[in-house]
């Protein structure tokens, strides 16, 4: 008898439960497009000399679910750091938004200045602490 | 133990499920954004009334400003001073949620409900006439300047259409792309990076590269002489003609109402000349793709002995080169150590972009040699 009510009860709960994920979601904060997120392991950065920003190397590069490498831009002022405030340091985790296709890493040959290409500027970023996994 | 060895299989898992459900639930509600936000509002008709309301009271301050497109924004910004202009005291409500009616009558009703949930109450009923708009507030000793009253005029210079479309959209602006442009020109003065060619005839036309020219007037000085004038449609191109100077290399800058790019840490250069030579041309390389303990030969045209190699793994100064080919060794570049210690590129397929720069210039489109690191 014990054990039927327990399981009875369990089972009510359980599906009560399940319920309410649906019945109370969570909000979200998506960004606006042309603005998307990104997420990546940063392994090393170019200071763009003319330009005065860095361009940051990722590996991996998450701009969707699928995994690829390659690099962003993070200018200061411009893109919004969030903690732990360690944008474009190798090792460290990023998360953030960019704006794709925004050729802004203009890097200093002696005679003039030439683009680096990235695949866009970032317009926030967090980063994870070194060594984190 | 006791308690599950009385439970059949079947129990215990429903118990573990049970006792999951409930973990993930306390979860939920310690990480659960409290964040405010506003329920999208995909139409306004003037025959609704609408009610805001928070489950928030005890918030900070918000304000209502005035956007760029002169439209009324009330945004939730917690570090807002009570005491500035427009400010609307923490006991008011933060906008929480909307609900609408179409029946006038029921606006009261949703008023009442509102009353219930937080201590003020904005609403705003169906009529352009914004007279009735009324933001009521609640135990707050009036001051001399209020700041409701201030802020009632942004209403009455719009329709209410434009005030619930933006309403509706009201995030921090400081999230918004517009606002990342705004920051993006603030942090960029003026400046020039390259031009279409680097060696040109004199009365040629040519085009300078950089960012913030101004619309209508910049002027674009070469080795002092001043060309003036020059509108940039898109703001990051100018099109000149080469000025009449003897031959020579000569630095260059754009100066307009923003600034000035003049930087004599970082000079542009033109060469003038009455014979202009080609640029470096970077046509192939080998190995392809390369190791990178590999030695690389790019072959091309117009690669000078001495040139300089700038990489995205580094740089490498006068390099040999007889005209048509140039070799050099990937591991001589800064990176290429320090990624192969790391090894965080390990196994990956890297685009190592190179550009070639002499006496010529430097070659117009970078090019790309994939490292297998």
């Amino acid at each position: 008898m014990i054990r039927r009510i327990i399981y009875k009860a369990s089972g009510v709960v359980l599906l009560v439960s399940m319920m309410s994920m649906f019945v109370f979601p969570t909000s979200t904060h998506a960004l606006v497009p042309p603005m998307t997120h990104f997420g990546g392991l940063a392994n090393f950065f170019i200071p763009c000399t003319c330009s005065a920003n860095l361009w940051v190397y990722f590996t991996p590069l998450y701009l969707s679910s699928v995994p690829i490498t390659g690099p962003l831009v993070y200018t200061p002022y411009a893109t919004l750091p969030y903690p732990n405030f360690l944008s474009g340091v190798p090792g460290v985790w990023h998360l953030g938004g960019f704006v794709p296709g925004v050729q802004a890493c203009w890097f200093y040959v002696g005679i003039t200045c030439v683009p680096i290409p990235n695949y866009g500027m970032m317009t926030l970023v967090g980063t994870s602490l070194p060594g984190a996994k | 133990m006791l308690y599950f060895s009385l439970m059949n299989k079947k129990t215990i898992v429903l118990s573990i499920g049970f006792i999951f459900v409930v973990a993930c639930s306390i979860l939920y509600f310690i990480f659960k954004d409290n964040t405010p936000f506003v329920s999208p509002v995909s139409v306004n008709q003037k025959t609704e009334c609408l009610v805001f309301q928070s489950q928030y009271p005890e918030r900070d301050c918000f304000r209502i400003e005035t956007e760029t497109a002169s439209l009324p924004v009330i945004t939730t910004k917690t570090s807002y001073p009570c005491n500035a202009t427009n400010a609307i005291e923490a006991e008011d409500c933060v906008i929480k949620e909307v609900q609408k009616s179409k029946a006038i009558d029921k606006c009261a009703d949703l008023e009442g409900v509102a009353k219930e949930r937080c201590l003020g109450v904005t609403t705003i009923k169906p009529s352009i006439d914004t007279s009735i708009i009324s933001i009521k507030k609640p135990t707050v000793a009036t001051s001399s300047q209020d700041p409701v009253a201030l802020a009632v005029p942004l209403f009455k210079e719009n329709p209410i259409s434009s005030v619930i479309s933006t309403i509706t959209n009201s995030v921090d602006p400081a999230l918004t792309l517009d606002g990342f442009l705004a920051r993006l020109k603030e942090s960029y003065p003026v400046r020039l990076y390259n031009f279409s060619d680097y060696q040109v005839a004199p009365g040629t036309e040519a085009q300078a590269y950089g960012v913030n020219f101004d619309k209508i007037d910049n002027t674009l000085v070469i080795g002092g002489t001043k060309i003036t004038g020059l509108a940039s449609a898109d703001g990051f191109t100018l099109t000149f003609k080469a000025p009449a100077l003897s031959n020579g290399t000569y630095d260059a800058y754009v100066e307009n109402k923003n600034g000035t790019s003049q930087n004599s840490g970082q000079k542009v250069s033109i060469v003038i000349t009455s014979s202009p030579a080609p640029r470096p041309v970077i046509q192939s390389a080998s190995p392809s793709p390369a190791l990178p303990t590999d030695s690389v030969t790019l072959s091309g045209q117009n690669l000078l002995s001495g040139s300089n190699l700038v990489t995205t793994l580094g740089a490498l100064s006068s390099v040999s080169a007889d005209g048509t080919s140039i070799r050099f060794n990937i591991s001589d570049l800064d990176k290429t150590k320090e990624l192969i210690k790391s090894g965080q590129l390990k196994g990956q397929v890297f685009p190592l972009m190179i550009y070639v720069q002499n006496g010529n210039g430097v070659n117009k489109d970078y090019f790309v040699l994939n490292v297998q690191f």
